[in-house]
């Protein structure tokens, strides 16, 4: 399939999708009514705490039956059910393309969240990047918006270098203040400046979901001999005689580098998921990521 | 080596090509591909610098080794072919000398001889032929030339070490007389090898023939009693003495235990120190003792055990002398000289008269007064006894005609083979006057001037005479050392006792004078074997093989002769080891390569291929270069 327009969902996915949201560990304010309860009291449906009865309260919050017991009058304070920001940062550096499988795996998998957050009502937005941001969409919400949020995803183009400090430093010019759930799709092949940049997206109070993409051909290199290994960021070509014991801490050094974003992530209560791109996205997003505690 | 397949060149340039493909594909295995990793930076961590592997190296180094051993395998290599060899006659000579007894690390010597001649006749080839002599005071062959291995392993197997010492100029002569005498093919090897313990002076051999000596075993350190010898104290002193000599054949300074013994008691020892290549003598007096029969043993320090590796010095043998009492009558004016002469002799009973004094008549008479022998001086009567005459008068009655007189005479040297002179050493003796004696028909010269003899000897109707014209008191011949000699001398002739020989004539290999009586006596050797005595121009001769005691005995006579050891070559054991040339030293392994015999035919001349063994090797590389990469070894 050529990089550019995505495959439609089916329906029976999309309706599996509908009965499915997304899990945050933080409760965030927003700004209008949806599904997701608010660190407000309002008028939702989950009754939060009583407090005395004042002059110009809604008699119909009036707990009559604690007035009837102790003769005094008391009004039930409800949580706020209020919309929440669904930040999808798609990363469409250079290496996302080298495998077209990665890059379609991350734009499914970005729509798939995306989808569900429209349907929650929830403000959707999308950004690309690679050496910051690259593309971004203006926020999105409720399921008209999905057409817009598949076109947005089938004009991304793979290109450019990975640099994680921009891209929080154009976040934090396009988004900074606002709260809300950062789903974070990427390789994370940004090896030194990916833990700060995490770093920072948590202190702008956000919570990042971390989507670590790898590809089968990254796990299992079938490499051995002489090559040459062309980066596709830009960066510098190698020349290497590649042994089964270099490919065997290759192995190794990957595999501790997908760790230790796990562990940076969950240290700061954000979530990581490792995606194998070669697993169908119906899996992965019904078995994989409710596995991972991020649907409900 | 030789190809047989491809020549010279052809191989080279067929392994040139196979060499220059692998080369060309080793090289082509660094081209390199290209590929694009989204990983790249995980890649920069593992793979930071570009090595070329050990394996790759040993990839192509093995598989140039596969392909020289296909092309050689092509090429088919194989040995030179062995050019035939000549027939080589062997006459090998083995010492069976006393020294090749002695013990060496395994065996002794002539065991090690025997396992080099057993090798030398397992290694003939069916053209070549030994001869095997043994070599010892004589030489005798013991076959004659053949290759039958098993008769010349009889032949070694008998072979055992005698007591005496080997004649090497006779075993070269007689061995290459065997060799050059007998008939062998054209252009044979002539080759006679002599198997001792040591290197022999050995003449420059027949230019026919090789002449190669082998000394087997190493030097060993020796102790052995080198002199011994009894004699009975004279005068009124009862017992004897005895003279012990030691000498160390070693390098380093020896102990041992001199015992001296009868065949029943010990009479007496000592711990004795003999330093490395020196001698230690002792003399002692010994009391009388029953049994005439004395020994000195030598035993390890402490009294444990041999005190070396040859034992055959470490014993000797002698007899305590007999007190012979021989009644001999002096008839002289008063010359002291004879006097003296003959009273040092302790087995002489001197009788001595004055002229004035003396009966003639007394001489005639057989036995009369019980004298054996008189000596005369100045006298001359007739004597039915053995005499001897100091300056005969002559006339009537006298057994010798007086010549006339000489001032001064000019006296060659005496008869060295009578008895009477034997061993004498009389030269330049000055007399003032001398008078010639007529010989008659049988008398012996025994010493003359330029005129005639001054030394008659006769003997007449069993009765020895000696007359000499010379007064001892107007010489100086009673000056010399040897006149007692010539005195004792005399006496032993008269008295039949030529069997009284030196230490010397007693060694194992001699010949020992015995008396009449004992052609007719059974001989009993030490190890209990019976001998019989030589006849030998009218003389009894006995020729021990053995140290020891011989006892002989003939109705109611008896005599013990002790023999002794006494061979100072075969006891240093070290003996002569410089190598040289047509010298090999060989204390056991392989036959050294300048004896072994000529080409067997049996042999192919053309050496087999040797194609099978390279392709083995090469199902052996590649085997080993699966193992080596499959299992992932040095990668």
């Amino acid at each position: 399939m050529p990089l550019g327009e995505l495959p439609p969902f089916d329906a029976a996915f999309l309706s599996r999708l509908e009965q499915l949201h997304l899990s945050a560990r933080r409760v965030f304010s927003g700004r209008q009514n949806a599904q997701h309860i608010s660190r407000k009291l309002g008028t939702g449906t989950e009754f939060a705490d009583h407090r005395p009865y004042a002059a110009g309260d809604d008699l119909r919050l009036l707990d009559w039956n604690v007035y009837a017991r102790t003769g005094r009058l008391y009004t039930k304070l409800y949580r706020q059910e209020e919309d929440r920001n669904l930040f999808f940062l798609v990363d469409v550096s250079g290496s996302m393309g080298v495998e077209a499988a990665k890059f379609d795996c991350a734009r499914r998998l970005t729509a798939a969240l995306a989808y569900i957050g429209l349907h929650e009502m929830d403000r959707v937005h999308l950004l690309g990047f690679s050496a910051g941001v690259t593309a971004a969409r203006p926020v999105l919400r409720g399921r008209r918006a999905v057409v817009a949020m598949l076109r947005f995803l089938s004009g991304l183009r793979p290109g450019g270098a990975t640099d994680f400090n921009r891209l929080l430093h154009h976040f934090t010019g396009l988004h900074g203040g606002k709260e809300g759930l950062v789903f974070l799709v990427s390789d994370f092949l940004d090896l030194e400046r990916v833990a700060t940049a995490l770093d920072g997206f948590f202190r702008l109070g956000l919570e990042v979901v971390g989507l670590h993409l790898v590809t089968p051909g990254e796990l299992e290199p079938r490499l051995l001999g002489e090559w040459r290994l062309d980066d596709p960021e830009g960066g510098p070509a190698r020349r290497v005689h590649l042994t089964r014991r270099m490919v065997a801490r290759y192995r190794a050094a990957l595999g501790a580098h997908g760790e230790r974003v796990r562990r940076h992530l969950q240290a700061r209560r954000g979530a990581y998921v490792r995606v194998r791109t070669d697993l169908p996205i119906e899996d992965l997003v019904l078995r994989e990521l409710r596995a991972g505690h991020l649907l409900a | 080596m030789r190809l047989f397949g491809l020549s010279a060149a052809e191989f080279t340039l067929l392994f040139a090509a196979a060499a220059v493909v692998a080369v060309i594909a080793y090289l082509l295995s660094f081209r390199r591909r290209a590929a694009r990793v989204a990983t790249a930076p995980i890649w920069r961590l593992v793979a930071s610098r570009r090595r070329t592997p050990i394996r790759k190296l040993l990839a192509l180094a093995l598989e140039l080794l596969v392909l020289l051993l296909l092309c050689l395998a092509l090429a088919d290599p194989r040995e030179e072919p062995v050019e035939p060899g000549p027939p080589v006659y062997l006459a090998v000579a083995v010492d069976v000398s006393a020294s090749m007894g002695a013990q060496d690390v395994d065996g002794t010597r002539l065991d090690l001889a025997r396992a080099l001649v057993g090798d030398l006749a397992a290694a003939l080839g069916p053209r070549d032929r030994l001869l095997l002599l043994a070599m010892d005071d004589g030489c005798r062959p013991l076959g004659a030339f053949g290759r039958d291995v098993e008769a010349l392993a009889g032949a070694l197997a008998g072979l055992r070490p005698s007591a005496t010492s080997e004649d090497v100029p006779a075993a070269l002569e007689f061995a290459t007389s065997a060799l050059v005498s007998e008939a062998v093919p054209e252009g044979a090897v002539r080759r006679l090898v002599l198997v001792s313990d040591r290197f022999h002076p050995a003449p420059a051999p027949d230019p026919r023939l090789e002449l190669w000596q082998v000394a087997v075993g190493a030097p060993r350190d020796n102790l052995a009693l080198s002199a011994f010898d009894l004699r009975r104290r004279g005068g009124a002193a009862r017992g004897s003495e005895v003279f012990v000599e030691l000498t160390n054949f070693g390098r380093r300074a020896r102990t041992a235990r001199l015992a001296l013994h009868t065949r029943a008691a010990l009479l007496g020892e000592e711990e004795l120190e003999v330093p490395a290549g020196g001698q230690v003598s002792r003399a002692y007096f010994l009391e009388p003792v029953a049994d005439e029969e004395i020994m000195a043993s030598l035993v390890g320090r402490g009294g444990e055990g041999a005190p070396d590796a040859f034992s055959l010095d470490d014993r000797a043998y002698g007899l305590v002398p007999r007190r012979a009492a021989r009644r001999v009558l002096l008839v002289t004016p008063g010359n002291v000289f004879l006097e003296k002469a003959l009273g040092l002799d302790p087995s002489i009973e001197l009788r001595v008269v004055r002229p004035e004094a003396f009966d003639p008549a007394s001489l005639l008479g057989a036995g009369e007064g019980g004298v054996q022998a008189a000596v005369l001086d100045g006298l001359c009567p007739p004597s039915a006894v053995p005499a001897l005459y100091f300056a005969p008068a002559g006339g009537p009655g006298c057994p010798f005609e007086v010549a006339e007189e000489v001032a001064e005479p000019a006296l060659g040297p005496v008869r060295g083979d009578h008895p009477v002179t034997v061993g004498l050493h009389l030269v330049d003796v000055q007399a003032q006057v001398a008078r010639r004696l007529v010989p008659e028909a049988g008398d012996l010269e025994l010493w003359s001037d330029e005129g005639g003899p001054i030394l008659l000897a006769r003997e007449r109707q069993g009765v020895k005479l000696l007359g000499l014209g010379l007064d001892p008191a107007r010489s100086d011949l009673p000056l010399r050392v040897a006149f007692p000699l010539f005195l004792h001398g005399a006496l032993a002739w008269f008295l039949g006792e030529e069997p009284d020989l030196g230490a010397e004539e007693r060694a194992v290999g001699g010949l020992i004078a015995l008396p009449d009586w004992a052609a007719r006596a059974r001989v009993e050797a030490p190890d209990g074997s019976a001998l019989a005595p030589l006849r030998l121009g009218g003389r009894t001769l006995l020729r021990p093989r053995l140290p020891g005691f011989y006892r002989l005995s003939a109705g109611r006579e008896r005599l013990s002769v002790p023999v002794a050891f006494q061979a100072r070559a075969e006891s240093d054991l070290h003996g002569d080891r410089l190598a040289g040339p047509g010298r090999l030293l060989w204390a056991g392994g392989e036959v050294p390569a300048p004896l072994r015999a000529g080409f067997d035919p049996d042999e192919p001349l053309t050496p087999p291929p040797q194609w099978p063994r390279l392709l083995l090797a090469v199902v052996w590389l590649l085997l080993f270069d699966w193992v080596f990469f499959c299992f992932r070894i040095l990668l």
